[in-house]
């Protein structure tokens, strides 16, 4: 059969789609499912005037499908699954790969100065860093070699402190790019595990193969910010307590410490912790009855849900009415606490 | 929310059918494939995208469910041609006694 260049072009794409997609199935022979839709096609256009115009081919391929519905999910195996949607989608699968791929390379380098440090006893030269780093080469390990049988060989103790120290200043200085590209890979996941979730479309949707591939990212992001946004009262308690303490304000709370049966213990410890909760309370109540109300009464779609996408569902508002009764419970803890201490009795006075 | 149940349970029922009525429609002889297809079209709704039909007829192929033979066509290049062996057919007859048996429950619902 005789086709134009552009349909000629066109066949050959969709066979060579055709082939990737069945490839994928367990118990499917491509070269039949490619014979059978040949013979498909051309039966199709025998009646049609050859050469075979695009726009006539493009008819036939629109009822045959698009060849990634075809086979089952069910038929294909892990691996063909994974390298067939790292290969030609749908976007949303080859995102959650990437973001998965880019978690695996962080962790891999971070935790990797342990696992891939040349494996010797002596204790200097377990402070190398691995090799496959910026920056220490094969042949920089065997100049420390060296250079510590030398310094071995002459006793000379001095330089060889020098050189370890050198060492661990080395290994700390590679433990920090590690970490530096943990964050970089982390980060970057994250946005491509958002853009898998948008490519997925309905967030009830979402497949749980693809769950797993992405929500570890999402979680490492999310759960630091979320309890750093939750609990930032509890810091700002203990560093305005840790001001009083600075500027002597502690020692005048006396009756708080026999009041809470707390002789014998380090004054300072135990007065300090009750003055930083009497501080974070009422903050921490206040907050959260913001973030409640905020939340109970909004009429727009909630931003923290939006921020915390997929995790925190904007139809329940049952969780702003628990931030909103802790918040309450937390403003009244936090006064009666200060009421109860020398503060308070200094003010009722 | 209506919409993407009904297309969910559309998908399922589709790909559940579409093996028993492939089986169907070699069942009266052999016939090759682009016949099959023409013979599944007059089930509306059945078959969605044709292509789907080539790597089920091969994975029965695989299965044993269907043998295959070429043989050369007058109107152009030589033809597959499918028919069902006797595994196939008693496949075909559990299916078709199951799909039974469902209708009619459905029906007295």
């Amino acid at each position: 059969m005789q086709y134009e260049e552009p349909a000629r072009k066109m066949l050959d794409a969709y066979l060579q789609k055709v082939k990737v997609y069945v490839s994928a199935a367990k118990m499917t022979d491509p070269e039949e499912v490619i014979q059978g839709v040949t013979e498909h096609i051309e039966s199709e256009l025998a009646d049609v005037a050859q050469p075979i115009a695009a726009a006539d081919l493009e008819e036939v391929l629109t009822r045959l499908g698009k060849p990634e519905t075809w086979v089952n999910e069910d038929d294909i195996t892990w691996w063909r699954k994974f390298l067939s949607r790292l290969r030609g989608g749908p976007e949303n699968w080859r995102l959650a790969y990437i973001t998965a791929g880019l978690v695996f390379l962080g962790i891999l380098v971070w935790f990797g100065f342990s696992v891939f440090t040349i494996p010797d006893t002596r204790d200097y030269l377990q402070l190398r860093a691995p090799k496959f780093l910026p920056g220490m080469t094969e042949n920089d390990y065997w100049k420390d070699l060296g250079r510590y049988n030398e310094t071995m060989r002459n006793n000379n103790l001095m330089q060889y402190d020098a050189y370890r120290n050198a060492a661990i200043q080395r290994h700390s200085e590679y433990e920090e790019y590690g970490f530096a590209f943990f964050i970089f890979c982390l980060l970057m996941s994250f946005l491509t595990a958002q853009a898998s979730l948008s490519a997925a479309g309905d967030s009830t949707l979402i497949p749980a193969g693809q769950k797993w591939l992405t929500y570890p990212s999402l979680l490492m992001v999310y759960l630091p910010v979320a309890v750093g946004f939750l609990i930032w009262p509890a810091a700002v308690g203990g560093g305005i307590a840790d001001g009083l303490e600075h500027h002597g304000y502690v020692k005048m709370f006396g009756h708080t410490y026999t009041l809470f049966g707390l002789e014998g213990r380090k004054y300072n410890d135990w007065v300090l912790f009750i003055l930083a909760a009497c501080i974070a309370g009422p903050i921490f109540g206040i907050w959260f009855i913001t973030l409640g109300i905020a939340g109970l009464f909004r009429r727009t779609r909630n931003g923290f849900a939006a921020v915390f996408h997929p995790f925190l569902n904007p139809d329940k508002r049952w969780i702003s009415l628990i931030l909103l009764i802790l918040g309450v419970v937390f403003f009244a803890l936090g006064c009666g606490l200060i009421f109860i201490t020398d503060l308070g009795m200094k003010i009722v006075q | 929310m209506d919409d993407r149940l009904h297309d969910n349970w559309t998908t399922q029922l589709r790909k559940g059918l579409l093996e028993m009525c492939i089986l169907n429609a070699i069942k009266p002889g052999r016939a090759y494939g682009y016949e099959i297809v023409r013979r599944l079209r007059q089930i509306e709704g059945l078959v969605i995208g044709e292509g789907t039909i080539y790597p089920i007829l091969s994975r029965f192929h695989r299965e044993g469910l269907v043998e295959t033979h070429l043989e050369e066509s007058s109107a152009g290049p030589a033809r597959k041609y499918y028919e069902l062996t006797d595994r196939g057919k008693k496949l075909l007859k559990k299916m078709s006694a199951t799909w039974e048996t469902i209708v009619r429950g459905v029906r007295n619902l």
